[in-house]
């Protein structure tokens, strides 16, 4: 309010100040006032130099009148109210010049010159400099980026042969052939093409029956039936909603640095992979994540689904332990901006917090317009043990079963409890009583009674507080949440929270606006306006990467490679046309993931062989055309995922807590209780999908190194497309992990148990392992390494039956550790 | 013409099917015996010439040092020090908390150090020891001044595309010494945050078996293992049939699907896999090491323990025949702070580095190893102050700046006790003797005994190279 007044006197006493300056007023002003402007403020606020620090120009009438970030300097003849005048004074957080007060007759001279008006000389329109052209220039060049663009309604192309194509999607791929005279690939076989499908839809291979039955079915519609079945498997949303975690800063720790358990995050890992095999609409998924605190609900299943998608905002690489917790509120907000606008719009929304983007078009003050809707909202509430601070939890609606579940629980909570505290009494009395009986400055010895005593009563502790970390408690999410009165946020000048700027309306970013921008409640934080701008079929990005994203699980490489940037740094798209067909064809089924999957995997393209082809391959050795399918290898968790259930070991789990905060050798119960190094996942736990082990924040558990090896993502980061390295380490992991080595041996049991005779054995493993016959050379190769293989062990004074079965262990070994099934091909 | 024929992209598949072993029937380890070693893609391999330098050691500093506080003293600064820096800023330069480019004046004192009496800083005392070494390169430059452009442009020479790294390239060229190790080793690199990433230890284009092998994550040298390096329950004859094998069925895909490099990378990097069981526990264990080479890097010290572990484990990696290490150490990049900071970075640094270069002089290996030292630029001479007037003065620091700094060389080929090129009388902009990251380079590839512009490798349809069409070699730094 205070605000609005000084601009409004400063209008009108501008207004009058300008229309009458006297000549007595201009001589004082270019004696006193403009040597001091130009010798003590020019160095770094001017239009000519670069340095408009602030945005702050002195050297011209309209331009100083205007004022810079912090808004507007003087309030001609009101000194009292001059913002100038209390930043000269050191009066204000604000001081300048920085590098010393200015003398006391200069800052007269300047509250002279507001008192009287501010007397200035007219001038001509403000001069702009020719650098600030030519970036203006740039800045214009800049919003004629492709992405910024419309999505266009494009017809398939006509294409010269018209035999391949199966789908529009082959239309597009067929043209762009056609132009380097290239040609498409031959399907791959169909073995190839169904292990293909099962590994790209559910992150696992098929098993023999599977393969039988595709093969026997030659009915033209032999793939849609199996693609259509894999699509409505459970397996299917574990394997895209990892996809869709590792666009989310989703781990089961807390804080950045220290593993503070993450109780509750595995309920937004449940919701991911549940919404994704719900085909719950993009849109929908969009809007829950975004502001699904705020939508309105039906019923309190519902409302929780809702709450606990927010968990998309609330975890994250927090530094809980930050002393400047202002800083600390700001990076929060800063990563989900990074977040919002890596994961749903492919732009880097990030670089804007200490300045315009230096290449897109995303200025400082979109970057707080977007920053305020974040700052309105909750992410942190509350601290742990008193010092750190806490990720907001919201309370979820309690199911009856749950709240039967919590009543049996808290019984065993309170039997626990009331059996340990006597003990911890009577220890403590037994420890105290010979503490007594100890000569002063002694220290008890190893074995002592007293050593013993305090042994005991340390692990009684530990039991209770163990029992009082893990509490019965009504069900509780990491959730976002408004702040009470949402106001906008002000720049951060030089992305200092303590340096504040100009007040920016909370909104969206120009570049993605097709219309004047919304509204914003004035109680609210804007998030649920963000989430409808953002899941709007009219936002010329949302859809656009979403099915760039789709392109790229399916075929290895988005048709925007760089499927997190779709700004001027990023990739140009290969097929732009085909881009905006499945950003068209998303929406118009409902913004149904499951839809445009299908939709690209029964497209004539993605049917294509891997084969090489020298002539193509010299056009285009990067495959940008797509004339064939690429090669990809299984990431870490789909290798482990896939051995397991090889050797049927994996477990039909679905999802659930997964932490073991149970046992008392895994945590350190200090202040605050954290997750120890050498924590023990139990057995139990690790024939389960990848996807539903716990996740931290640097590396991964020991118990799942292959993630180590095999470039699983940092979580603190947006990772649409993972790195492919390729080491000698993963080699020795392959060779030497005791997880190899453990699933050969069930899995040569399993090859016995269901083929009798060596040549029956090479060909049941090969059908299962790598999904294909054994040919001759499988066989005689085979044999060959098997039978040398258990000569040498017998030579070493082995038995027999223990040799042979060690050679088929080794065998089973080589094939799992083999590229032809690392690869997905 | 490429460096090496036989290793354009046309995949090696086709040279194997050439070669008279070719791979179905014999046991793919009789190709790596002791005659067989020419096949290896990581085999050594004769250089364009005599080399002064077989083996490199990359000390990268991740952030950028402040040269002015450390190798290039300017006594105008220390005496203009808080006077408004009088050289004109280039057109669109922005920097937070610039102000009105206020000079800082160096936060150390100088002296002439050593037997060279180098100009150096006092909080470099050990490393001042070892003067009469250094090469220091007072003309650097590179293209940004931004860290991720600028950090692949030290380790790839581009700042924008994705190129092989240096350790790439110098492996792709000469191949390796020690078959049983990878050829290209990081220990404990950055792989997120400013600029880190694998990016910078990636073969990019190149074949794969030439990619950095990391060990050990960033800031834990302590735990810097390989882990998985043994089976402990196989004899080593029994595992080589089993690998041997998983390559013969690798081949046999292989030859379904003509190339691929990164499968031929993982054929490759098998069997260096298995070659290192025998050799990489013993080279990663320090336990060997006397008390009095540990306390030499500072092992076992607070502030040196990290970086010296990375330099112990560098030595003992040339010594074992890596032909290119690097090391990195992190938290340069001095933005405010740089009183408290810098003298933190040089401490856990100065001890560790000079152990290093006496311990690789006193066994010998300085003559044919290069050492280099960089950071991916340097810092301004006027200070930057991000809490824009609040904090006190004594909290600020200094922006980036790629338009001079200094990186210094030791070692193999190398000309010690000397200062080759200035910057202006600031410190600001190199001015003589002017050496951009290609041209540094450009001298590694050159004291290796490659020529920068010879060791090409053929990709869509061009001929690349480190040094794109920069480079010259700074010959007056030479031996």
């Amino acid at each position: 309010m205070r605000n609005h007044l000084t601009a409004l006197s400063l209008l009108l006493a501008a207004g009058l100040a300008h229309a009458q300056p006297t000549a007595e007023g201009l001589k004082f002003f270019e004696t006193r006032v403009r040597p001091l402007l130009a010798t003590q403020c020019q160095g770094c606020h001017s239009s000519r130099g670069k340095m408009a620090f602030g945005g702050l120009r002195l050297d011209q009438r309209a331009l100083f009148f205007q004022g810079g970030q912090s808004g507007p300097l003087v309030a001609p003849g009101k000194p009292e109210e001059s913002l100038m005048l209390k930043v000269v004074g050191y009066a204000s957080e604000l001081k300048m010049p920085p590098t010393g007060k200015l003398k006391p007759e200069q800052i007269e001279a300047l509250t002279e010159w507001v008192r009287m008006g501010a007397p200035w000389p007219e001038e001509a329109a403000p001069a702009v400099d020719t650098g600030v052209s030519v970036q203006n220039k740039a800045k214009q060049e800049a919003l004629k980026h492709w992405a910024w663009k419309p999505v266009a309604m494009v017809a398939p192309p006509q294409t010269r042969s018209t035999a391949w194509s199966a789908a529009p999607i082959d239309r597009f791929i067929l043209a762009k052939l056609e132009e380097k005279n290239l040609a498409p690939s031959p399907d791959a076989d169909k073995r190839t093409l169904l292990r293909r499908a099962y590994f790209d839809l559910t992150g696992l291979p098929p098993d023999a029956k599977d393969v039988d039955a595709f093969l026997k079915d030659s009915s033209p519609k032999a793939l849609e039936t199996e693609v259509d079945r894999l699509l409505a498997s459970t397996a299917f949303g574990e394997r895209w909603g990892r996809h869709w975690l590792d666009l989310s800063y989703f781990a089961d720790n807390l804080e950045i640095g220290r593993k503070i358990p993450a109780k509750d995050a595995w309920r937004y890992r449940d919701y991911v992979i549940q919404s994704l095999n719900a085909d719950k609409p993009f849109t929908k998924f969009i809007n829950e994540q975004i502001a699904g605190d705020l939508l309105p609900f039906d019923n309190d299943e519902q409302r929780r689904e809702q709450v606990i998608a927010t968990g998309f905002l609330a975890l994250g690489p927090w530094a809980l332990v930050a002393a400047d917790k202002e800083q600390l509120r700001m990076d929060v907000v800063d990563m989900q901006v990074d977040l919002i606008g890596k994961a749903f719009l492919g732009l880097t929304v990030g670089c804007a917090r200490c300045h315009d983007h230096k290449f897109d078009p995303i200025s400082h003050k979109d970057y707080y317009a977007m920053a305020g809707i974040l700052g309105g909202t909750e992410t942190l509430h509350g601290r742990i043990d008193g010092i750190f601070s806490d990720v907001n939890r919201i309370q979820l609606p309690e199911s009856a079963a749950e709240l039967r579940q919590r009543a049996v629980d808290m019984e065993k909570f309170q039997a626990g409890i009331s059996a340990l505290k006597p003990q911890l009494k009577t220890l403590t009395e037994e420890r105290d009583k010979l503490k007594k009986a100890q000569p002063e400055g002694e220290a008890p010895k190893p074995d002592s009674p007293l050593a013993q005593a305090e042994k005991a009563l340390a692990k009684v502790a530990k039991d209770l507080a163990l029992l009082e970390y893990n509490r019965p408690e009504p069900p509780e999410t990491y959730a976002v949440r408004d702040v009470d009165a949402p106001v906008n946020a002000h720049i951060n000048i030089r992305g200092n929270p303590h340096m504040l700027g100009e007040e920016v309306p909370r909104s969206f970013l120009t570049v993605a606006m097709w219309d004047k921008p919304p509204a914003l409640p004035y109680r609210a934080s804007g998030r649920l306006e963000m989430a409808a701008w953002i899941a709007s079929e009219k936002n010329p990005l949302t859809a656009r990467v979403a099915a760039n994203r789709v392109w790229h699980h399916l075929f290895g490489a988005g048709l925007v490679r760089s499927v997190d940037n779709f700004g001027l740094r990023g990739e140009l798209p290969t097929h732009p046309e085909l881009l905006d067909y499945l950003a068209n064809r998303f929406v118009e089924q409902g913004w149904s993931l499951k839809k445009l999957v299908r939709e690209v995997i029964l497209s004539r393209a993605y049917r294509q062989s891997s084969a090489h082809n020298a002539a193509a391959y010299q056009t285009d050795p990067e495959n940008l055309l797509r004339w064939r399918m690429n090669r990809r290898r299984m990431e870490g968790e789909i290798i482990r995922d896939s051995v397991l259930a090889l050797t049927h070991t994996l477990a039909n789990s679905g999802g659930g807590p997964t932490l073991p905060i149970d046992n008392p050798d895994n945590l350190n119960l200090g202040k605050p209780v954290e997750f120890r190094d050498d924590a023990k996942l139990p057995e139990q736990l690790l024939t389960r999908r990848t996807v539903y082990l716990p996740v931290l924040r640097k590396s991964q558990h020991r118990s799942v190194d292959i993630l180590n090896l095999f470039d699983f993502p940092d979580v603190n980061q947006v990772n649409g497309a993972r790195s492919v390295t390729t080491v000698p380490t993963q080699a020795l992991f392959l060779m030497n992990s005791p997880f190899y080595r453990d699933q050969s041996k069930l899995l040569a049991a399993r090859a016995r148990e269901f083929a009798a005779t060596p040549e029956a054995r090479i060909q049941w493993l090969t059908e299962q392992v790598l999904v294909r016959p054994a040919r001759a050379d499988d066989l005689s190769r085979g044999q060959a390494f098997l039978s040398t293989f258990a000569a040498e062990l017998v030579k070493a004074g082995r038995s027999a039956p223990d040799a042979d079965r060690e050679a088929w262990e080794r065998y089973c070994h080589a094939l799992l550790a083999s590229n032809e099934f690392l690869y997905i091909r | 013409m490429s460096h090496h024929p036989i290793l354009t992209a046309r995949s090696r598949r086709d040279f194997l099917r050439r070669s008279a072993c070719g791979f179905g029937s014999l046991a793919f380890s009789a190709l790596y015996g002791a005659t067989g070693a020419k096949v290896s893609p990581l085999a050594p391999k004769a250089p364009h010439y005599a080399p002064r330098a077989k083996r490199v050691i990359f000390l990268w500093m991740q952030g950028g040092p402040s040269h002015m506080d450390l190798f290039d003293y300017k006594p105008r600064l220390v005496k203009e020090g808080g006077n408004q820096f009088p050289i004109a800023l280039p057109k669109n330069y922005e920097a937070p908390g610039i102000g009105r480019n206020l000079l800082m004046s160096p936060i150390s004192t100088f002296s002439r150090q050593g037997k060279a009496g180098l100009l150096m800083t006092d909080m470099l005392p050990h490393l001042g020891r070892m003067s009469q070494e250094l090469c220091i390169l007072n003309g650097m430059q590179a293209d940004s001044e931004a860290h991720a452009p600028a950090v692949r442009q030290l380790h790839t020479g581009h700042t924008v595309m994705v190129r092989p790294s240096i350790g790439s390239w110098v492996t792709y060229g000469l191949g390796t010494e020690n078959q049983n190790l990878p050829g290209f080793v990081t220990v404990c690199p950055q792989v997120s945050g400013d600029g880190g990433s694998t990016q910078l230890f990636s073969n990019a284009f190149l074949p794969a078996i030439y990619q950095g092998t990391p060990i050990g994550e960033a800031g834990n040298a302590k735990e810097a293992q390989i882990r998985y390096l043994q089976d402990k329950a196989i004899s080593s004859p029994l595992q080589r049939s089993q690998v041997d094998l998983i390559q013969a069925m690798n081949k046999r895909s292989l030859e379904d699907l003509e190339t691929d490099q990164n499968m031929e990378g993982m054929i490759e990097s098998f069997e260096i896999a298995f070659r290192m069981q025998a050799e990489a526990p013993s080279l990663l264990d320090l336990s060997k090491e006397t008390a009095a080479t540990l306390e030499l890097y500072g092992v076992g010290e607070k502030e040196t323990d990290n970086f010296g572990r990375q330099c112990l484990l560098a030595r003992r990696m040339v010594e074992s025949g890596v032909r290119f290490v690097q090391i990195t150490d992190g938290g340069w990049d001095h933005h405010g702070q740089i009183r408290k900071g810098l003298p933190q970075r040089c401490k856990a640094i100065d001890k560790p580095i000079a152990g290093l270069l006496a311990d690789l002089r006193s066994r010998g290996l300085l003559e044919d190893t290069l050492i280099v030292w960089s950071g991916e630029f340097g810092r301004t001479p006027f200070e930057q102050d991000l809490s824009e007037g609040k904090a006190p003065a004594s909290e600020r620091g200094r922006e980036h700046n790629p338009k001079g700094f200094t990186a210094w060389m030791a070692g193999a080929g190398i000309r010690g006790g000397i200062t080759h090129g200035m910057t202006d009388e600031f410190g600001w902009e190199a001015v003589e003797g002017r050496t951009h990251i290609h041209d540094l380079h450009a001298t590694v590839l050159h004291l290796l005994g490659i020529d920068h512009e010879r060791l090409t490798y053929r990709y869509m349809g061009r001929d690349f190279r480190l040094t794109d069409v920069f480079g010259q070699v700074v010959k007056d730094i030479l031996s």
